[in-house]
């Protein structure tokens, strides 16, 4: 049957895979998102007339997230805004639902490409990264060139914004998903206004080794799949 | 009787020519001040009708500014029409400067053109707006004394002519003194175009001659049992097509899509033993490969061209003795317009030749030549004008000069598909180009339009104007890419959906070769000749053209009509005799469903006739309430005469399905989550300005274009569903998409009449149906099931 939510394992960790994109760690009380990319609709308006609704979107499902899973931490991998720029011209509005947001649980904000710098203003702490337990979280896989192995730790990133194209018995489907193999873990991207980049591409490809596990987004529900080119479909 | 100076005389006398008396009327009701709307088939003089007045005024009162502009669709015509009209000018020594000013306008040509106006000028739409929005327009067109629209017919009803039509009511507001001579091909009701012409009712006068020309058309009818299932290329009668070249001097070929063009293009090549010249033209080709081809026709060096509505329009071409169309003429209008391409000069004899390309398209030939005979002609609609075409507009105002908004919603108001606009929506427009018109507005960095302390509207900053004219237009394709011969010319420009399912190695047709795909290169698609005989199918979106809903009516009549199917192929007879053994054939009075299983989809299918339009409609109710009763349907697809939709569980009581109410349920939700108001969205916001079609400097392609649209749309409907541009996709849908007016006629009349058979297996009639391409996929609980499904098999393959 369809479900909200799976319960699966990574990095012998405990996990459950949301369908709105979000995952949560029940033994830490820490829920995880990534890509939020507020003000990306913003961020247009210099030149044309695109809507601010995507900040009001996204942050009213952070919202609901953090109401369902009622998470001690919660932990914003990277690329939350999209441009240092929108971070500090955020309207007043928008940072206020922050802050009501923040009543609730402790916010932790992991700079990413989009904003390597994070306002000063916003409740909660900011860092370039963060360990849980055995874990790393961060924007990008990057500890890992500078290290000469694989690290031990498992890691939990974002920024690729990854999507499954996926063959069914009478047509395909094109969706966010979640995908890890035994030590890193890609988060679909959270925010409103975002796409994303097909799982069979190299650029994803290189980071996972054997055993590729997936959670797909359809609308309410997420469905659990190992990738496999059987049914897993590449898009240009 | 009219003013003609001695110099057109002797030149008509000269070159043996006789006036025509409408061309008589016309120099009369222009002399007396009047406009003028003619009437009448291609090859009746109709370009050099519009002219005339022109000429004569103009040698009488020459202006060194803009003195006549003459307006086409097409931009070949416009080039055309130039070449057509030096001649005879120089002939007779006027001195006029003559010049056409398109987007294929060299930019050194554009900018003399800014400070020395061609006296004569013709242009398109797009152009005509951008020039009325250059400091130098009121100069420039306050002389002008004749307005001449070609075509337009192909114009009005459209969004190009809503464009056209805002940009008519700037140009006469600057030329107070000018007239208007408007050119259409025959049409049903053609008063209603009257509107067009400006100005006072009764300075305004149709001329219709009753000029008949002879016309001979003859349908193919295989007699072998080759008739097609489906598919529109007719390759079966390849041999009958080149013969036909073979046989006559020069051949026109009319198919219906770019796609057909190129294949069938192909084809002919792979069987032109005696290297016959073969052409081909259409909208996807360089200019510079669209006008060599032109010139070559022009000169009489083919024996034959391939071509799409590209070359609908009047084009003055000599010598062409045959037109074949092939696959079915979607209209009886447009069938006539190309026919009328043979013989192209008044009087003489039409000839024309029709292959259809399956066996559905054997009844739409006879429906249209039925229809031809009787002179049933199809009706123009003219809805109401586009919103988005009009916020374009109004940011063209502001670029040309700071505006006054009661002024310009008085203009605005006098071009006729905006008759009717509110003070309310055209403010609703306005408040939309200025900040984006949204209610909680949390970013208030975007200004488009500002207004002055003065009360006047103007650009915000230059960029507004950059932009603006870089994305004119209301032609919004599906992204394009240009692709290059590698080392070698630029070719034409291919969908760019088409290029993402290409991989280096595939080979596909364009430009009339077979390529074999290299790769992307700074957003060119780099391809090499193929060796490849098997080519991918080229993939083109563009050229569709819908039946008119006169000839799919005749159509159902035709095909219960022993009288007719009696001279029909043996296959077909055969199709249809099958076809009501094991089910039935439609009726005027009932509607045919049948539900069959085919693979591991339930098939529902109704035979409604009722047009591609209603059909999408009914198509996108269907599935919806299938949904809600659980069928869990997963797409459908829709032809101009039936419908067929495939769920994951059957539907055993159709009738339920199609009771007429369905129509009062929610119609707006289910309206709302279609791909098909999805794709009108993204026409709605690129012609709005809310995303870009180019950026200056660098143009971007569809995939990189700044935020997907359905993200955009399915945002705005959640947080401003009354937000102008969802007002304008819903408007668009219900002007282009659906017809729910038809369908409701549709459903009343069948309630209680539905002829409902449970087939073991597909039926022969629905096979064309079931072959057709451009299905709609639903996304509901049917793929929702699938993914349960495929997740289950999943897991019992890991767990045995």
């Amino acid at each position: 049957m369809s479900a909200h939510a799976i319960d699966g394992q990574f990095f012998d960790i405990a996990c459950r895979f949301y369908a709105d994109g979000s995952l949560y760690l029940p033994d830490n009380r820490t829920l995880i998102l990534s890509d939020l990319h507020l003000g990306k609709g913003a961020a247009q308006r210099m030149t044309s007339p695109m809507p601010g609704y995507d900040t009001d979107d996204t942050l009213n499902r952070l919202e609901a997230a953090i109401m369902r899973t009622d998470p001690s931490q919660t932990i914003l991998l990277g690329d939350s805004f999209h441009s240092p720029e929108q971070a500090e011209m955020l309207p007043a509005y928008h940072l206020d639902h922050i802050m009501q947001i923040a009543r609730r649980t402790d916010l932790v904000w992991i700079e990413g490409n989009h904003d390597p710098s994070l306002p000063h203003r916003l409740p909660g702490q900011s860092c370039s990264y963060l360990t849980l337990g055995s874990l790393l979280l961060c924007h990008q896989p990057a500890y890992q060139a500078e290290q000469p192995e694989r690290p031990v730790t498992g890691q939990i990133i974002g920024h690729y914004h990854p999507k499954a194209r996926l063959q069914l018995k009478a047509r395909n489907l094109s969706a966010k998903c979640f995908i890890h193999d035994h030590s890193l873990m890609i988060l679909p991207a959270f925010g409103a206004f975002t796409g994303g980049l097909n799982i069979l591409h190299d650029e994803i490809q290189t980071l996972l080794g054997r055993g590729q596990q997936s959670y797909v987004l359809h609308q309410q529900s997420i469905y659990h799949f190992p990738v496999s080119r059987r049914h897993f479909r590449q898009s240009v | 009787m009219p003013v003609i100076p001695t110099l057109f005389t002797d030149w008509f006398q000269r070159r043996d020519w006789q006036i025509y008396p409408h061309q008589l009327q016309i120099i009369s009701a222009w002399q007396a001040g009047q406009s003028v709307l003619l009437v009448a088939p291609t090859g009746a003089g109709k370009t050099l009708c519009g002219f005339l007045p022109s000429l004569i005024a103009f040698q009488q009162n020459p202006v060194d500014t803009v003195h006549t502009i003459y307006i086409s669709p097409l931009k070949a015509l416009a080039v055309d029409i130039a070449r057509n009209l030096t001649d005879p000018v120089a002939e007779m020594g006027l001195d006029i400067r003559i010049e056409t000013r398109t987007g294929d306008t060299p930019q050194s040509k554009r900018a003399r053109q800014r400070h020395t106006p061609p006296q004569f000028l013709l242009t398109t739409p797009e152009s005509l707006e951008i020039m009325l929005s250059w400091p130098e327009a009121s100069h420039m067109f306050s002389s002008v004394k004749t307005i001449i629209i070609d075509e337009i017919h192909a114009l009005a009803g459209t969004k190009r002519g809503d464009l056209l039509s805002l940009s008519l009511a700037a140009l006469r507001a600057l030329a107070s003194q000018s007239q208007t001579i408007a050119l259409s091909a025959t049409l049903a009701a053609p008063e209603n175009l009257l509107g067009w012409l400006g100005g006072a009712k009764e300075m305004r006068q149709l001329i219709r001659p009753p000029l008949e020309k002879q016309i001979s058309l003859e349908i193919y009818l295989p007699q072998g049992d080759d008739v097609p299932w489906a598919g529109h290329n007719a390759f079966y009668a390849l041999d009958v097509i080149y013969q036909h070249i073979k046989d006559n001097q020069t051949c026109l070929i009319f198919v219906n899509t770019r796609a057909q063009a190129e294949m069938l293009f192909q084809a002919l090549w792979h069987i032109n033993e005696e290297n016959l010249k073969i052409g081909i033209h259409h909208g996807s080709l360089d200019v510079g490969q669209r006008r060599k081809i032109e010139a070559a026709m022009a000169r009489g060096a083919l024996d034959a061209i391939v071509a799409t509505s590209s070359l609908d329009l009047g084009i003055d071409w000599a010598d062409i003795d045959l037109v074949i169309q092939v696959g079915a003429p979607k209209g009886t209008s447009r069938l006539m317009q190309r026919i009328g391409r043979a013989g192209h000069r008044l009087g003489a004899q039409s000839r024309a030749v029709i292959i259809p390309a399956n066996r559905f398209e054997i009844f739409e030939a006879l429906a249209a030549k039925l229809n031809l005979d009787s002179a049933i002609l199809d009706e123009l609609e003219l809805p109401p004008g586009g919103l988005d075409v009009l916020a374009q507009h109004i940011v063209g105002r502001a670029v040309a000069a700071p505006f006054d908004e009661d002024s310009l919603f008085t203009q605005i108001r006098t071009a006729v598909p905006y008759a009717g606009l509110t003070r309310e929506t055209f403010d609703k427009v306005l408040n939309f180009v200025s900040t984006g018109g949204y209610a909680l507005d949390h970013y208030q960095q975007f200004h488009k339009l500002v207004k002055g302390v003065d009360g006047l509207w103007r650009i915000a900053s230059k960029r507004v104007a950059t932009r603006w004219k870089m994305n004119i237009g209301t032609i919004v394709e599906s992204a394009v890419m240009k692709v290059r011969l590698k080392g070698g010319p630029v070719l034409g420009e291919i969908e760019e959906y088409f290029v993402q399912n290409l991989s280096a190695g595939d080979s596909f047709i364009f430009a009339g070769r077979i390529l074999e795909f290299s790769g992307i290169k700074a957003n060119i698609v780099e391809a090499r000749a193929s060796t490849s005989a098997e080519p991918k199918v080229p993939a083109y979106a563009g050229g569709r053209l819908p039946l008119s809903p006169g000839l799919a009516d005749t159509v159902r009549g035709l095909l219960r009509d022993s009288s007719i199917t009696a001279y029909l192929p043996p296959s077909v007879r055969q199709w249809l005799a099958i076809q009501k053994q094991r089910s039935a054939l439609p009726d005027a009075d009932r509607l045919l469903v049948e539900t069959f299983p085919r693979g591991a989809k339930q098939y529902l299918v109704c035979y409604s006739f009722a047009g591609r339009n209603a059909h999408q409609t009914l198509g996108m109710l269907l599935t919806r309430r299938m949904e809600r009763l659980g069928f869990a349907p997963i797409g459908f697809v829709a032809t101009d005469y039936a419908i067929a939709v495939w769920s994951l569980h059957p539907v055993t009581s159709p009738a339920e399905l199609l009771s007429s109410y369905m129509l009062g349920d929610d119609l707006e939700e289910w309206m709302a989550e279609t791909t098909m108001l999805k794709r009108s969205f993204r026409q709605v916001a690129t012609i709005a300005g809310l995303i870009e079609k180019h950026l200056p400097g660098h143009e971007k392609t569809g995939r990189q274009m700044t935020i997907n649209s359905d993200l955009v749309y399915d945002v705005l409907r959640q947080h401003q569903p009354d937000h102008l541009l969802l007002e304008a996709t819903r408007h668009d849908a219900a002007r282009g998409l659906t017809d729910i007016r038809r369908l409701s006629d549709l459903l009343t009349r069948f309630e209680n009449r539905i002829d409902h058979h449970n087939l073991e297996r597909i039926s022969p009639l629905s096979i064309p149906l079931i072959l057709e391409v451009g299905k709609e996929n639903v996304s509901g609980s049917g793929v929702d099931e699938m993914l349960d499904e495929l997740q289950q098999s999943l897991i019992d393959e890991a767990f045995n």
